[in-house]
């Protein structure tokens, strides 16, 4: 029980039981002087009425007693006066009585306080000869209705006293207890390492100085424990962290993904992604310790940049060219979508590059992991990236975000892929201002069984598995297929992953079939993510390849990557989707500014603009007023199926 | 220097003789409360009659029947209401019936003068404890040569009763024992 109930409860039963006792004494004082009252009432009336009786008695004039008797009784207050004769007090000579008048008091209090029968007694004699008794008895309804009064005044000034006393004792408990509950909130506080300060004033001398200390000590120990922290973090720090970049070095690797592996009851899902700066040493060596520094901090920024480095995404120089990147919460599409990033904007740093540029291999967390076997996956991813000199590579296992994927292994997905169903979606790009059409961009619908397959899942899968040749050939036949049935008719335009390209086996492929679909081809604009396209060494030479087959090449997403025209200047290039991103954010003047450069600057180069994502008439002026080629969104046409005409 | 030491001495005498009066009182009211199982009714009257013959009566003073027999023991002096009720005290408890006494207050119109006797009640007579004397019967033995008259019949019992808080404060007072 906590110290102030405690002290509640005695200081109430102790105000309780000084409360009951009182009035219980009281009123045994009252009942005493009440009973002696009365007693002394009883003699003096006997006495008072035998000496006119006793004459009467002796001369046996019975009228005389009874009268006298009768106007005794019924002028006073009694109950009972009675006269007995001289043998043995017996017969009754004369009697008034009445005992049947009620107290108007409740019957609890008369059991509670019994009370004998109040008589005054006295012989009469004839010289030595006893002739008679007078007994006077006293009606105790009048010692009830006193003590009755006398108990309902007592009950209530003694609960009142009570409590008023137990409300001051009550106020002095809490004087009393508010700075020792103070001390111990403090302490409390403290052992939790927080440190406030005792701010309430009981205004008692002893207690302020008890405040007073404890205040000062809590400060002390404030001091004491910073400066302690202080030091651990100093400690700490130079044993977990990495001296050249102040990034958290090999050994808190180890733990953190360990800690993390190790707590078996949630299911972790994210990746691990490992950077390396190829030929690191000999950077360092060559271009001195400063170059290798900025190299250094250029992989922190760009890290920074695109997954941002904090709880969910922390980052780990484990020796002088090896960097790690775990990624929690994430799933199949983001660590793609951030190792693809990261790598592309890397290939951005001139010194980097010099000395063979970086290589990301990442892989996710599967729930039987253990720190070593992730690792071990991960080195490989990098290892194959390396010897293959694919700059990014991410390993097959299927992680936690893929429980529920629709497809768990490559054969799985090939076999979906080639028995899908393919519906195309047309939507319009048009001129800003003479509404005139440029192209029609076609969207893919995937579906499977009659159930409609998510076309981005299915390419995060498409792109982990390498089987996106086998998904744009599906697309590109059924494309011809629609085409030589009439069902889509001018210039068209049509995503295809440029991973694709890596792929010598596609490449033979689809330049056979742009041969054998020739007017098809020459009405084909092919989109190209900007990403993946920056990950593609040979973009350039496919690319001219392609304006010989007569097929125009765009580049979507333009903005999301680096933004890096000077990697796409040598290229065979027509049209440059900008990214949705700066027409659909507010409307400021950084990214009108932004959105007019690259509309007039890839005009200089021959390259149509196109903002698409136009859904309302603000936007659409803007488009206008920045000098874009061309646009495409809700407001100009919806994307409409090619079944619905 | 001798007859210092006589003045001395005779300046205490008087007051060891009181002090040896209130012993030889003491004394004997606890040797009759020993023997009595020995004695017959009679007897226990007769020596208490020799106790209070030992008192001297005061009859100027006003009476105080609340006084108990050791208070009236160490005073050696009291009136006659005083001696009377001491007496009864004393027979109640010898274990006399206490209910058949009486204390009687007789008026000598000759001699102007005031006695109380105790009365005894027994079933077939009274028997009248005088100050010196005990008689049987009725009051025309004394009549015989005074002229006597019964002024009041007092039931010592309910002097006790009434005056019980008063007794017993004054007793806690003086650190006495009833008896």
């Amino acid at each position: 029980m906590k110290l102030s109930r405690q002290l509640l409860v005695i200081h109430s039963v102790i105000i309780a039981l000084l409360v009951i006792g009182y009035a219980w004494l009281s009123l045994l004082n009252i009942r005493q002087l009440t009973i002696q009252e009365l007693l002394n009432q009883s003699n003096t009336a006997v006495h008072y009425l035998v000496e006119p009786l006793q004459n009467a008695v002796i001369e046996q004039d019975y009228v005389v007693y009874q009268t006298k008797i009768d106007t005794f009784y019924d002028s006073g207050n009694y109950s009972r006066i009675s006269l007995y004769g001289a043998e043995n007090f017996k017969p009754v000579m004369y009697e008034r009585r009445n005992l049947e008048h009620t107290a108007d008091v409740p019957g609890w209090f008369v059991r509670l306080f019994p009370v004998e029968p109040i008589i005054g007694q006295k012989e009469m004699y004839k010289g030595l000869e006893k002739v008679a008794l007078l007994e006077v008895q006293i009606h105790p309804f009048a010692f009830y209705q006193f003590v009755w009064r006398q108990f309902v005044d007592m009950l209530s000034v003694t609960v009142f006293v009570g409590l008023v006393a137990w409300a001051l004792g009550f106020a002095l408990i809490n004087i009393v207890l508010q700075p020792i509950m103070a001390v111990k909130r403090q302490a409390s506080a403290v052992t939790n390492k927080h440190f406030p300060q005792i701010t309430t004033h009981s205004g008692i001398a002893e207690f302020e100085q008890l405040i007073e200390v404890h205040n000062e000590m809590t400060r002390q120990v404030k001091v004491l424990f910073s400066q302690q922290q202080q030091h651990l973090d100093e400690l700490k720090h130079d044993l977990y962290h990495e001296t050249s970049s102040g990034l958290a070095n090999r050994e808190y690797f180890q733990i953190t993904l360990s800690d993390l592996l190790n707590r078996k009851a949630e299911r972790l899902m994210g990746g691990l992604v490992i950077i390396q700066l190829y030929n690191a040493s000999k950077l360092r060596h060559e271009e001195g310790f400063s170059a290798y520094q900025d190299v250094v901090e250029e992989v922190v920024k760009t890290v920074e940049r695109v997954s941002g480095i904090n709880k969910n995404s922390a980052l780990f120089q484990l020796n002088e060219q090896d960097f790690a990147l775990l990624l929690l919460h994430q799933g199949t599409s983001e660590i793609l979508e951030y190792s693809k990033t990261i790598g592309r904007q890397l290939d951005d740093c001139e010194l980097l590059q010099k000395h063979g540029g970086a290589f990301l291999g990442a892989s996710e967390i599967i729930e039987s992991d253990t720190p070593e076997s992730l690792k071990k996956r991960a080195d490989e991813a990098l290892r194959y990236a390396i010897d293959h000199d694919k700059h990014f590579y991410m390993d097959k296992t299927s992680g936690e975000s893929n429980r529920n994927a629709r497809f768990k292994s490559k054969q799985e997905l090939l076999n979906a892929i080639e028995r899908a169903r393919v519906e195309f979606y047309r939507q319009p790009v048009v001129d800003p201002i003479s509404q005139q059409l440029l192209f029609t961009e076609l969207y893919t619908k995937l579906a499977l069984d009659d159930e409609e397959l998510s076309l981005p899942s299915v390419l995060v899968l498409a792109e982990k598995y390498e089987v996106t040749t086998e998904l744009d050939k599906k697309i590109l036949s059924e494309l011809q297929k629609h085409y030589l049935l009439g069902a889509l008719q001018g210039k068209i335009s049509i995503n295809v992953s440029a991973f694709s390209f890596h792929s010598k086996e596609f490449q033979t492929w689809l330049f056979n079939w742009l041969k054998e679909a020739q007017s098809l081809a020459s009405n084909l604009i092919m989109e190209f993510d900007e990403i993946d396209l920056s990950h593609t060494p040979q973009a350039r030479e496919i690319s001219f390849k392609l304006a010989n087959n007569g097929v125009q090449v765009a580049i979507d997403h333009f903005g999301r990557g680096s933004s890096s025209l000077s990697r796409f200047s040598d290229m065979k290039l027509h049209w440059l989707k900008i990214d949705s991103r700066y027409i659909q954010r507010e409307n400021t003047a950084s990214n009108r500014d932004y959105l007019k450069m690259i509309s007039e600057l890839v005009e200089k180069l021959g390259v149509s603009a196109i903002i698409p994502n136009i859904e309302t008439e603000e936007q659409l002026t803007l488009a206008k007023e920045v000098g874009c080629s061309g646009v495409q969104g809700f407001l100009i046409a919806k994307p409409k199926s090619i079944f619905e005409d | 220097m001798r007859a210092l030491a006589v003045l001395f001495t005779l300046l205490f005498s008087i007051n060891l003789a009181d002090a040896n009066q209130q012993v030889l009182l003491r004394v004997q009211w606890q040797q009759l409360a020993l023997q009595n199982s020995l004695l017959s009714l009679q007897e226990k009257v007769d020596k208490i009659q020799g106790i209070a013959s030992l008192i001297e009566i005061d009859q100027q003073r006003a009476s105080q029947v609340v006084k108990t027999p050791l208070q009236v023991f160490e005073q050696g002096q009291a009136t006659q209401a005083e001696i009377a009720f001491a007496k009864w005290y004393m027979l109640k408890e010898l274990g006399f019936p206490a209910e058949q006494f009486r204390l009687v207050y007789v008026k000598d119109k000759q001699a102007t003068s005031t006695e109380v006797w105790l009365a005894w009640y027994q079933t077939q007579q009274v028997k009248i404890i005088t100050q010196s004397d005990v008689y049987e019967g009725n009051l025309e033995h004394l009549r015989r040569n005074r002229s006597l008259e019964v002024v009041s019949v007092v039931d010592p019992q309910l002097i006790l009763k009434s005056r019980q808080s008063t007794r017993t404060a004054s007793l806690q007072q003086q650190g006495a024992v009833f008896l």
